[in-house]
């Protein structure tokens, strides 16, 4: 090193009095570190380190060499790094650990290399090259930070800045903006535009994505977004030069389920969130790692919140269930939380209003109606936001009780409990990108689980797997297949009559998926009997490779599945004397007897309510703790963000409560003990983020022996935006559904 | 201190000269958006006529049939020149329909290319070039020349729909120039020309449209008779003599 | 106002020091009970005896504090609430609801009612949070 520097000294030194550097005073340059203004000189003052100190990957990025000899090796800074053939300079260089600072280069979407902001210097490279679409070739050398690397992201940044508006305290993005980050990082500390800003008209994409086209930098992600992933063709970049701009030429809303998105991949305030609009800065906000639970996928979220209120919503990296995307409805739902909360117990009177009560009284009245009625009268429902630890309380309460009428709504009065392979998504969701064939059997992905849809388009698209449906008409953003309406169109596949049946028999990795909207129709065993005898005949199940999957509704399905809550009679509704319903608010109660006393247990004032006559409020999955499985049967935990609202409690609390009011006292009174009851249970609960693999095939079970009916297959849900509660309670979503759904 | 001063002064005398606030100046038509009118939205019925139906598919031909997206030029300029010299919505949305993508791919590329017009011009278009040599030739003299016979602003449909102004860059006629362009749009996809005139003066180009008003064809190139093509005025000056042989190898004979 | 007569005392060197003052303050709040009881018309409501009790009970909820430190401030802020109770700073009630009745509230009967709950069920009925 010593020597090195010698060496360079001498070398600068010698430069000085040999060529007598014009330091034109005329010219006025930007560059404020004098050494930048020769690169040169300093190019040959740096020498090569010798001693390297260690550096990590960026963001933990890891590389995987499915075939070795197609290792190459390049040079990042002087640093050896090993990578796959194919790659880029860009991704060499995070392997290597050097973040190279990038606008358009966006590592889910394809590679367009517009913004420049990714210049290295490579050696033998006439001049700086754009590191985000230039291939790694073997012996690269790759220099990262010498002056003509640092000069030219100076200057890509002087002129991104010329167009940009310089409205950071007025924008949205302010505090979380790549290019605030990246010109304080990298660009220079004055300009030298002195010419008008361009100014472009906002576009309206809709109810959810405000625009600041103004702010636009042209980076294009969104419209790639919108294009690869969403599979909506409506974004476009329109005009050339410096009237370029992005939009939708013709008016028209974004009408994605996935549209959300775009606000997060804009590295500018050019898309933001509409309802999150000057509501907060993102330094105030206190995060919460938690999941989602409007869906059975159970996408990973971030809760920020502000003192009691949920501020907004935004998806965390999980590449096994939601990559980094997470739908409409999850993103948006969150100001349901704030309307229609239940707030104090409550009793309805005489004159059927209801009186806040104490929770004293209120759970002295619920203990002394539930024994006055016989044990088999008693009837609990669990809601499809309910958590694993409310549900076993629930079940452990209603069967020291006596009754064993407990299920959870969606699961159909007699589902299928014992094979947990018989109601979960086998093959895992990142595990559908293996699949060369989809069946899709009575679901519609793209409004039941929008992330499992946005992976089967993945697959389609990179893959041209093949789909075919089963079920009504429905909208799908990828090309498919519509076979037919109903069960016939199935026994047609599976007695191989069918076209799509030799598709599917010659696949590799075929793919059945069944809509758990099938759950609640009567021929239920028998449409499950033929996609089985489909499964047989297509080798569908194999040891390596389960392709026969359900795909879930709700988050609380697979849990309730797993506990066991399974109604011991189906017609226990109609006889029911008391009904506890615990944030059920989708199970028809026309059925109730009107004598019957029902309690609702729940955080939001909606359909069940208005047949209830004592309501206990409960704390919504932002304010508890709670374990929940997604459609693929890993169990994951909500985490608390915000306190509970006025008087209510967590749900297992509640219930423990009542239960000791009612005399038949729960032996639990921690979280953990409950967990400790659940490891008796089903203990595949408590392995967070792990998914146990269902041991038994489906092959197992016998031979249903009914018909199936000839009633095609319907839809489960009729309205993305509003699937439970809380999202019914949301004027967002109540926004969405008026102007994005089509009519 | 000097060089202060000198940025100055340099900024001042910028300043003194861009009095009027520059817009950004625009070669298209039309806004980079779409705004619903009567003669231009996407409810109105578009189609191919049934002999530009046989030229799309002879276009279509020439594409791989999976890479049909790559007719889209040559689509949208039939359909241009059959809807009489503009593209509206439902042009480009039938342009769409025949080689399959979504219409915002459509748009794009009609967007980015300032010879489609996005919003109605004459039956003919005049096309003044704007580009440094014309424009030290005297361009600016002609379209004002053009703007003030026809009555009209640039980008303007005169009141018989007639005539049009526009302004476009470089066409490649510079030893020519000054130059204006002619689209004919009057007689369909199947008359239509694109005709230079070149070393045009300001009386001659209103000579034109008076030509071309009377439905007669003056005649194309350059309009300076001691002219030959693009050849001095007057006739050749040099290269009498035979032109020597190529100076590099004969490449037919390889 | 408040602060009239209360000197901020010296700081205790050691937890003996600190002891002493503690008693030193209790002798002087049980002599002025006399007097509060007069201005504040509590006659017919306690005893001398009860709010001995009701104020030996205040210092005893921090007897497990050992930094002397903490004791002076705590006993500060003692000074100051007496300070204030003499000086009639205060109105009938508050002194009623603060030392007489107490945390226990005016309905005396509560803990009838949660006879024999778990200590999980009397959380429970407080707040969420425990």
């Amino acid at each position: 090193m010593g020597l090195g520097l010698l060496a360079s000294r001498a070398l600068r030194s010698s430069r000085i009095f040999t060529s007598p550097v014009s330091r034109n005073a005329i010219v006025r340059t930007i560059v404020s570190t004098p050494e930048l203004q020769n690169p040169e000189a300093s190019a040959a003052a740096q020498s090569p380190p010798e001693d390297l100190p260690i550096r990590t990957p960026v963001a933990g990025a890891r590389v995987e060499f499915t075939n070795p000899d197609d290792a190459i090796e390049v040079f990042v800074d002087g640093y050896p790094v090993k990578i796959p053939k194919g790659m880029t300079v860009l991704q060499a260089c995070e392997l290597a650990g050097v973040d190279i600072p990038r606008f358009c280069y966006h590592s889910r979407l394809s590679i367009a290399g517009n913004c420049r902001m990714c210049l290295v210097e490579v050696e033998k490279s006439p001049k700086p090259v754009a590191s985000c679409a230039m291939p790694a070739l073997p012996g690269m050398k790759i220099k990262t930070d010498t002056p003509i690397a640092k000069k030219a992201r100076e200057g890509v940044m002087e002129f991104l800045l010329m167009n940009h508006p310089l409205d950071c305290p007025i924008c949205d993005q302010g505090g979380e903006c790549d290019l605030q980050d990246q010109s304080m990082a990298f660009g220079s500390d004055r300009g030298r535009f002195t010419e008008m800003k361009r100014s472009v008209v906002d576009k309206n994409l809709g109810p959810l994505v405000k625009t600041v086209m103004t702010r636009c930098i042209q980076c294009t992600r969104c419209v790639r977004f919108a294009t690869e992933v969403a599979g909506v063709q409506d974004l476009g970049m329109l005009g050339r030069g410096s009237g370029e701009e992005i939009g939708t030429y013709v008016e028209k809303l974004m009408t994605s389920e996935l549209s959300g998105n775009v606000i997060d991949i804009c590295p500018v305030g050019a898309l933001t969130s509409k309802p999150f609009a000057f509501k907060a800065r993102n330094w105030e906000l206190k995060g919460t790692e938690s999941i989602d639970v409007t869906d059975a996928v159970g996408s990973n979220i971030r809760i920020d919140s502000r003192g009691p209120e949920v501020m907004r919503i935004l998806p965390r990296l999980n590449e096994d269930i939601n990559e980094e995307w997470i739908s409409d409805k999850t993103r948006f739902f969150y100001d349901g939380l704030k309307r229609q909360r239940l707030n104090d117990p409550m009793i309805r009177g005489a004159d059927g209003r209801f009186k806040a009560v104490s929770w004293r009284d209120a759970l002295a009245v619920v203990a002394e109606v539930i024994h006055q009625v016989k044990p088999e009268e008693i009837v609990g429902v669990a809601g499809q936001l309910s958590d694993a630890e409310s549900m076993m309380a629930l079940k452990d309460f209603l069967n020291k009780m006596g009754s064993n009428n407990i299920w959870c709504e969606g699961n159909g009065m007699h589902p299928n409990a014992d094979l947990r392979s018989g109601y979960l998504l086998n093959n895992g969701i990142s595990g559908l990108e293996k699949a060369d064939v989809f069946l899709l059997v009575g679901t519609q992905p793209r409004v039941e689980a929008a992330m499992v849809n946005a992976r089967i388009r993945k697959t389609v698209r990179e893959t041209h797997a093949k789909v075919g449906y089963i079920g009504p008409p429905t909208d799908f953003n990828y090309d498919y297949q519509h076979l037919g309406t109903g069960p016939q169109t199935l026994t047609e596949i599976a007695e191989g009559r069918h076209p799509f049946y030799s598709a599917l028999s010659n696949a590799k990795n075929p793919v059945i998926i069944v809509g758990a909207g099938i759950f609640e129709r009567n021929d239920k065993d028998a449409i499950f009997s033929v996609v089985e005898t489909i499964a047989k005949k297509g080798n569908i199940i194999r040891p390596d490779w389960n392709g026969l999957n359900v795909l879930l509704l709700n988050a609380a399905q697979a849990a309730s599945l797993d506990l066991g809550l399974v109604p011991e009679s189906e017609h226990s509704i109609e006889s029911a004397k008391f009904v506890y319903l615990m944030g059920a608010d989708d199970v028809s109660l026309e059925k109730v007897p009107s004598d019957a006393f029902v309690v609702y247990q729940g955080h939001h004032g909606d359909q069940s309510v208005y047949r209830a006559n004592v309501i206990l409020p409960a704390a919504a999955f932002t304010e508890k703790e709670g374990t929940y499985v997604n459609a693929e049967g890993c169990a994951q935990q909500t985490l608390p963000a915000v306190p509970t609202v006025g008087d209510a409690r967590d749900d297992w609390k509640i219930i423990r409560a009542l239960s000791e009011v009612a005399g038949v006292r729960l032996p639990y009174d921690t979280l953990g003990a409950i967990r400790n009851r659940i490891r008796t249970v089903a203990p595949n609960l408590l392995h967070m983020d792990e998914r146990q693999p269902a041991t038994f095939s489906a092959l197992l079970k016998p031979e249903s022996g009914n018909k199936t009916s000839s009633t095609p297959f319907g839809t489960a849900v009729e309205n993305f935006y509003m699937t439970n509660s809380i999202t019914r309670a949301s004027k967002i979503m109540a926004q969405c559904t008026a102007m994005l759904l089509k009519k | 201190m000097l060089a202060r001063l000198a940025t100055q002064r340099l900024l001042e005398i910028r300043q003194a000269f861009r009095q009027i606030p520059q817009t950004s100046r625009s070669l298209s038509t039309a806004l980079n958006y779409h705004l619903d009118s009567p003669d231009n939205n996407p409810d109105l019925p578009w189609e191919f006529t049934d002999a530009n139906k046989a030229k799309v598919k002879e276009i279509i031909s020439h594409y791989p049939s999976n890479y049909k997206q790559s007719a889209v030029i040559p689509l949208l300029d039939l359909a241009q020149q059959q809807h009489g010299g503009w593209l509206p919505v439902s042009a480009m949305n039938a342009v769409a329909k025949v080689i399959e993508v979504a219409p915002i791919r459509v748009y794009e590329v009609a967007t980015f290319y300032s010879m489609f017009n996005r919003s109605k011009v004459g039956k003919y278009h005049l096309l003044v070039c704007g580009t440094t040599p014309c424009m030290i030739r005297g361009s600016r003299e002609i379209e004002d020349a053009l703007l003030k016979h026809l009555g009209v602003k640039r980008n303007e449909v005169t009141k018989d729909g007639m005539f049009s102004v526009g302004e476009m860059e470089c066409m490649g006629c510079c030893v020519n120039a000054p130059m204006i362009t002619v689209a004919d749009y009057s007689n369909g996809s199947e008359g239509y020309t694109y005709n230079y005139y070149e070393d045009a003066t300001p009386e001659r180009v209103v000579e034109i449209v008076e030509l071309l008003r009377r439905g007669e064809k003056p005649p194309r190139g350059t309009q300076n008779p001691k002219r030959i093509n693009c050849g001095p005025e007057g006739g050749n000056t040099t290269l009498f003599g035979e032109p020597k042989a190529p100076p590099c190898r004969d490449l037919d004979a390889c | 106002m408040s602060f009239r007569g209360v000197k901020v005392p010296a700081n205790s060197a050691s937890l003996e020091e600190a002891r002493t003052r503690v008693f030193d303050f209790f002798r002087s709040a049980c002599r002025s009970i006399p007097t509060i009881m007069e201005i504040y018309n509590l006659e017919d409501v306690v005893s001398p005896s009860q709010l001995r009790t009701s104020i030996a009970s205040q210092i005893r909820n921090h007897s497990h504090i050992t930094n002397p430190k903490v004791i002076d401030m705590l006993l500060f802020k003692g000074l100051e609430e007496l300070n204030n109770v003499v000086e009639h700073a205060k109105q009938r009630h508050h002194i009623i609801g603060q030392y007489v009745v107490g945390r226990g509230g005016l309905v005396q009967d509560l803990g009838m009612k949660d006879q024999g709950a778990s200590n999980f069920l009397k959380n429970f009925y407080d707040s969420n949070y425990f």
